[in-house]
């Protein structure tokens, strides 16, 4: 299963290193990754395989919720079908 | 492999434009839930209801949770009840228990407290007409 994890706020040191760390602790596999900063604001977009992981949907995605305890940044992560639905078809 | 303002644009429409998904519907057919007697009626209904819908709620909490889009409601609809009722006249009884049902499994609304009377209308499906004031402002889930 494929799942896209968009990670936005206010732009730090770390984001990057802390999010594919906890991915690389999930047994998840990186497969792409889009990263802008506009004016301090972060946006980072990333599609990752669970295919080789064997943690659930669930338990990475409350994981991910637990990343930013701050409150600055808000990670979400879905299923990689919802975009191709809604743009190809 | 994938394109971020598509990406983007989706998150849009959930959080900006408040895209969701309005309402999930079960139907489950009570019609084998037929007997003379208001009580039993009653109760093989909620039976079958609380049994066949209860993974209604958490299947779409785990569709809400994994796609992102919300799920405004959960909603089980049965044949209607002027049918189902006909044979015992409990149509308030069959009320309280499909009311007790959706509360049991947590959903929105229970549809399906309704007659058939496009091709004319019978005795029982006046009586159960007669019934529908006092059921909806009796029950919560109706």
């Amino acid at each position: 299963m494929k799942a896209i994890i968009t990670t936005t706020g206010r732009d730090r040191v770390g984001i990057l290193a802390a999010v594919a760390g906890y991915i690389s602790e999930m047994n998840c596999n990186v497969e792409d990754i889009s990263q802008t900063v506009m004016q301090g604001n972060f946006v980072m977009i990333m599609m990752i395989s669970l295919d080789g992981s064997s943690h659930s949907f669930e338990e990475v995605s409350e994981g991910l919720s637990r990343l930013f305890p701050q409150g600055d940044l808000t990670v979400s992560m879905q299923r990689a079908e919802i975009f191709d639905a809604m743009h190809r078809v | 492999m994938f394109n971020p303002s598509d990406i983007k644009e989706t998150l849009g429409m959930v959080k900006d434009q408040k895209l969701d998904v309005r309402t999930v519907t079960m139907a489950v057919s009570i019609l084998d839930c037929v007997s003379d007697s208001p009580k039993k009626c009653a109760q093989r209904v909620y039976d079958k209801v609380a049994r066949s819908a209860r993974s209604l709620v958490p299947v779409c909490r785990d569709i809400e949770r994994e796609y992102g889009i919300p799920i405004v409601n959960k909603r089980v609809s049965v044949t209607p009840v002027a049918l189902v009722g006909a044979a015992s006249g409990g149509y308030e009884e069959i009320a309280l228990a499909l009311d007790r049902a959706g509360e049991e499994i947590g959903v929105d609304y229970v549809g399906g407290y309704s007659a058939l009377v496009q091709k004319g209308i019978t005795d029982a499906e006046s009586a159960f007409l007669g019934t529908v004031p006092h059921v909806l402002a009796s029950t919560k889930k109706l």
